[in-house]
């Protein structure tokens, strides 16, 4: 490189360097300069899911006009995306203990917010509003009755007791029918007030309806998302719980008759009821394929994505009555902390975010329905010029309609759902099995010792006392070791120096790692939901262990899974690593093209990959399938169905073949171990006359094999730690089939706000990786040979 | 008959390189011979060649009575010893011996030779066979007390004593060593010299020997083949390359410190022959040298070994001594005489000193004269 160069990139570097550190002083400077300026502050999180951008403008909008008429007031937006991210992020805001004055609760989260005591109940500001005429009070009565009902909580059920937020819009739910299908099949369209044998005789002509090619339709499509399955059973005057969730009613007969009429429509016919094969087939994205009759049931929030179909026409129809005429609805409400330091400003935002004008704003775009009576019966929403027509088909269900409640226990719609997509979706097992096991894995959790309340606080004081004094200690030893003076002058200089420039890592090593570590220890012996500050936790010593360990089914179905996961992975993703690697070591033409090739799928993104073979692996329209089926139907066999029925003997498989994909990185250290075997030794194992597959045998793979134990010992740690995959594909559906040990782990921690439960699962994680990879290193003494690196 | 026969054989790499080409030799059974060059002259390629490590792509090689152009190296019956040892890192100096061995037995399965009575007879007969036949090589190279560590373990001299053991076991037709001695500090190379040639008169086996020193190829040869860039410049047994070298290349790269080259023209002048080198004129050539240059002055290389410069002498001509290197036994000396450089061997007693001048004289009774050029011919 010429000086010039050298020089030029010297001044860029520092330049770009500084321009950068001021970029940010200057950014944080006008930060806490406009921060100052004015007097309050508002912290507003929400989400825009399927409203996408639009949505996203409209609140923007909305705070911008309230700002405007309330000076002195600011208002800071935050949309992480979509519902996950903003549990997430809103959960680590409530952990840190400056949680968003308003925020949007959904009502099935409700019941267990308001038991942590997050949510601020609303009636005593309406009373006030009430009394001192507040110019523009929320007028409950315009509201439709369910939608305010769905956020009140007394403790043991919604319904009922103090409201915990304002509903800012809802939805029923209902089918999307393919009008095109429909015509074909000689059926007619549903009317509002079908019935579920009008419904199945629908699905079941469709079904011997063939398209162009010859292919059937399909029926219809019938989620079974534990709320869906609750809207069915109250449209047969069932339901699984009484009054409430310590009644739980779904042994009752009707109940079981219900479900297994729709295990039946499932299961035993042909093409009458897809279910969804995969976690991509139940999303509301298959019916916009066309193959499919009917898809629900579904909300208003399907109505963007289905808005871009345009290969045929369809509408909506509400939910088919059975003994009665019922409806469940969804709805989002705004709600405000109960540890904001602005309630009453944040009170105010809501009642603004909330006002008609706010809803009709909302309405126009389609995606939910205004929860004031109003505003929904207005031109705002029912003058429609995009489909769905049947804008009244959302509508005149809302009076019969009620909201589906969960309990404060967020793992009872976990295991529900979880438990009866054995009998609904895998079908191994029937109805009354998959209620059993849903009963007893319940009864676990409410019979843990760890649900009871009883437990000391979390002795914070002294164990912080403590550990500062060993990091003290800790500290004073390094200091020590850094600046204590040596014989020698130049070597006391050099360590001095030395620790010296090696600080930021050590100062970020304690920070980021050292500290983190010990919290989760500490954190495995306590119980502390994560949605609240720490000195909320409780010790509960071992007992998350000893759950853990000795009770909790899930934790071993989840360990079963990674490790059948382990077995299949490590081997074959090896052995196919190796293979690779050695043709890639062949000297031909364009070898660097078949080289990046290979590699390039490890450097593509987990959750894009994760998307892609979700597609791939589709039971019916995925490439693996399309594949296999020809070949398999010489042996008179049909492809697996990869996460629905067969997800026992197949789930994990498929996470592992997808794993062979991206066998790149294994690969290159492979490929390089290769390289370094010296030519001469094949070169004398030639001359001692050996042939190809001795040489590669007896030669090749023992000077190998340290590569071959690194590898083996990098992938079964990684096999253990498998969760964007998971997470994505399938969610550790069906069941608990593919939940993989990192998924529950997350489902510990961010979905039932466990965190004490999951750092102590993180630790016995360790623990496994640990004596696994002592095993791996014990047992493979005999068969690896150093002696080949040391020349 | 374990000859080796080399007709036109030549390499081309793909890209056009010519490694080697033309080379035709004869290599007769039990004999000794050394390919030398410089490096990139196509020795070790050559050496591969016969090895079956390298294709041939021209000409044709037979080893006894068989073309092994298209012979792969396992199917040749030849050992070879590396530069490196190639011993396997992995394997113990009895198993690494023994390898070859025991990957062509003829009673291989530990299965058969529990079901068979006679396969377990052949099979523990045949494995005291190999025991033997290593112990037996292990015994001539000194090496018993090493059979069972690994490589790792071994000085550089041990290690070049199983490689040579383990070529040994599998009693080849040929032997084949590529530069094996050059990874060992000269004292131990000069001794394991000594033991290769000892070696060979006690198994009477072809050798083929790679080298780029030429004092080990004049050491270890029957014969010594001189090779550069791909051709050979001689083939003969290494008293007459140092005596009759082929041309001046041979003649500079045989010997150190290297010949004396002088270019110049020879006249015959009456009565005597006279060298003119710009202001040296030299006289006294053998007598069957006067029947050159009759015909006019000769442009020409005069060449003379150091030990043929005397120093001393009354009545030489003038020289300034320009550095001394003593050996002990002998001193090299160099000499400038006008803008030319000599240097002169002299035994270790001669009093010089660096600087100042002295008188020489050159015994031209055994010089050399190659044509002009640095490719020159002997002309006599």
């Amino acid at each position: 490189m010429s000086r010039f160069l050298r020089g030029l990139l010297t001044v860029l570097a520092v330049a770009l360097l500084a321009w950068s550190f001021a970029r940010v002083g200057w950014r944080t400077f006008t930060n806490w300069r406009d921060r100052a300026a004015v007097e309050k502050e508002l912290v507003v999180l929400h989400w825009s899911g399927e409203g996408g951008p639009e949505e996203d403008a409209i609140v923007e909008g909305a705070l911008r006009a309230f700002e405007q008429s309330h000076p002195g007031v600011r208002v800071r937006r935050i949309n992480p995306g979509d519902a996950g991210s903003f549990y997430t992020k809103l959960q680590t805001m409530l952990a840190s203990g400056e949680p968003p004055d308003a925020f949007y609760v959904g009502a099935e989260r409700v019941a267990s917010f308001a038991d942590m005591g997050l949510l601020e109940p609303l009636d005593a500001r309406l009373e006030a509003d009430a009394r001192a005429k507040a110019p523009n009070p929320v007028e409950l009565a315009g509201f439709y009755p369910s939608t305010v009902a769905a956020f009140r909580y007394d403790g043991k059920r919604n319904g009922q007791g103090p409201l915990y937020g304002i509903p800012k819009d809802f939805t029923t739910v209902g089918f999307y029918y393919n009008k095109d299908i429909f015509t074909k099949a000689g059926v007619p369209f549903p009317k509002d007030d079908w019935s579920w044998d009008d419904y199945l005789a629908a699905a079941r002509a469709i079904a011997k309806t063939k398209d162009a090619n010859g292919e059937p339709y399909i029926g219809s499509e019938f989620v079974t998302w534990p709320m869906m399955v609750r809207a069915f059973l109250r449209t047969e005057g069932a339901e699984v719980r009484g009054n409430d969730f310590d009644d739980l009613r779904l042994n009752e007969a009707q109940t079981v008759a219900a479900l297994d009429r729709l295990r039946a429509w499932r299961q035993d016919e042909t093409n009458t009821l897809t279910s969804g094969r995969s976690k991509l087939a139940t999303g509301a994205a298959v019916f916009t394929t066309g193959r499919v009759g009917m898809a629900g049931p579904f909300g208003r929030w399907v109505v963007p994505e289905y808005r871009r179909i345009r290969d045929f026409d369809w509408d909506f129809a509400p939910m088919p009555r059975g003994k009665v005429n019922a409806n469940v609805i969804a709805t989002v409400a705004w709600s405000v902390s109960a540890r904001s330091h602005h309630k009453d400003e944040a009170w105010e935002l809501v009642r603004w975010l909330v006002s008609p004008d706010s809803q009709a704003a909302n309405a126009r775009l389609g995606l939910a329905i205004p929860t004031i009576k109003a505003v929904a019966e207005s031109p705002a929403f029912l003058d429609a010029s995009q489909k769905p027509h049947n804008n009244r088909g959302f509508l005149d269900p809302a009076p019969a309609a009620q909201v589906v409640d969960w309990p404060a226990d967020p793992r009872f719609e976990q295991l529900l759902g979880g438990n009866l997509d054995r009998a609904l979706k895998v079908g191994d097992m029937t109805v009354q099995q998959s209620i059993d096991s849903f009963m007893e894995q319940w009864k676990i959790e409410k019979e843990s010792p760890l649900a009871k309340p009883g437990f000391p606080t979390f002795p914070w004081k002294p164990v912080a006392w403590t550990l500062s004094i060993l990091a003290a200690l800790v500290a004073a030893v390094l200091a020590w070791l850094a600046f204590a003076p040596r014989a020698d002058r130049a070597a006391t200089r050099e360590a001095r120096w030395g620790w010296l420039l090696a600080s930021p890592w050590v100062i970020g090593f304690a920070l980021f790692m050292a500290f983190p570590i010990v919290m989760s220890l500490l954190l495995s012996l306590a119980k502390w939901r994560g949605v609240s500050t720490l000195d909320t936790a409780t010790f509960v010593g071992g007992a998350n262990y000893l759950q853990l360990l000795a009770h909790d089914p899930r934790f071993a179905t989840s360990l079963k899974v990674t490790l059948y996961y382990t077995l299949i992975a490590v081997p074959g993703g090896q052995a196919l690593a190796l293979l690779a690697a050695v043709l890639m070591n062949q000297k031909v033409r364009g070898i660097n093209l078949f080289r990046a090739a290979w590699y390039l799928p490890s450097v593509l993104a987990g959750v894009g990959v994760s998307v892609l073979w979700r597609w791939i692996f589709d039971t019916d329209g995925g490439l693996m399938n399309a594949a296999l089926r020809p070949l398999l139907s010489v042996v008179h066999l049909a492809p697996p169905d990869w996460f629905g029925k067969d997800a026992a003997t197949w789930g994990a498989p498929a996470f592992a073949i997808m794993g062979f994909w991206m066998v790149g990185g294994g690969m290159m250290i492979y490929l390089a171990g290769l390289q370094s075997v010296p030519e001469e030794l094949l070169e004398a194992a030639r001359i001692d006359r050996l042939g190809a597959m001795n040489r590669f045998f007896r030669v090749t793979l023992p000077m190998l094999s340290p590569v071959i134990l690194f590898n083996v010992i990098m992938s079964i740690i990684g096999s253990f730690q498998v969760f964007t995959q998971a997470f994505v594909m399938t969610a550790g559906e069906p069941g608990d089939l593919t939940r993989f040990y990192v998924l529950y782990l997350y489902n510990q921690a961010f979905e039932f706000y466990e965190m004490g439960y999951a750092s102590a699962m993180a630790w016995i994680l360790l623990l496994i990786t640990l004596a696994l990879t002592m095993l791996t290193l014990r047992g493979s003494r005999k068969l690896v040979h150093y002696e080949g690196l040391k020349r | 008959m374990a000859t080796i026969q080399l007709q036109g054989v030549g390499k081309i790499y793909p890209g056009g390189v010519r490694a080697v080409q033309g080379v035709d030799l004869q290599i007769a059974h039990g004999e000794f011979v050394v390919l030398v060059g410089p490096s990139g002259c196509g020795k070790s390629t050559l050496l591969r060649m016969i090895a079956g490590l390298e294709t041939i792509t021209e000409g044709t090689m037979r080893i006894g009575d068989q073309v092994v152009n298209d012979l792969p190296p396992q199917d040749r019956d030849i050992a070879m010893v590396f530069q490196n040892y190639a011993l396997y890192p992995h394997m113990d100096v009895r198993t690494n011996m023994a390898f070859g061995l025991l990957r062509r037995r003829r009673f291989p399965s530990r299965l058969k030779a529990l079901l068979n009575a006679d396969y377990a007879a052949g099979r523990t007969k045949e494995r005291a066979d190999i025991d033997a036949r290593v112990l037996n090589a292990a015994r001539t190279l000194g090496i018993e007390h090493l059979l069972a560590r690994k490589p790792a373990a071994l000085s550089g001299g041990q290690r070049q004593r199983v490689a040579v053991g383990r070529a040994m076991v599998r009693e080849p037709k040929v032997f084949l060593f590529d530069e094996p001695l050059s990874n060992l500090d000269a004292k131990l190379r000069v001794e394991m010299r000594a033991e290769l040639r000892v070696l060979h008169r006690r198994l009477g086996a072809t050798m083929v020997y790679v080298t780029h020193d030429q004092e080990e190829a004049m050491s270890l040869g029957d014969r010594v083949v001189v090779l550069k860039d791909g051709l050979m410049q001689q083939v003969a047994a290494p008293r007459e390359v140092y005596g009759r070298p082929a041309n001046r290349f041979v003649a500079g790269f045989v010997g150190t410190p290297t010949m004396n080259m002088l270019e110049g023209s020879l006249a015959a002048q009456p009565g005597r022959m006279v060298f003119t080198a710009e202001a040296l004129q030299l006289e006294g050539f053998a007598q069957a040298w006067s029947t050159l240059g009759t015909t006019g002055p000769l442009r020409c290389v005069l060449g003379f070994r150091p030990e043929h410069v005397r120093l001393g002498t009354p009545g030489g001509a003038q020289a300034v001594v320009e550095a001394v290197e003593h050996y002990g036994d002998r001193m090299d000396v160099m000499l400038k005489i006008g803008s030319h450089r000599l240097v002169a061997r002299t035994g270790p007693d001669v009093a010089l000193r660096e600087g100042a001048s002295t008188t020489f004289s050159i015994d031209l009774q055994h010089a050399h004269l190659f044509e002009a050029g640095d490719a020159g011919t002997r002309i006599a």
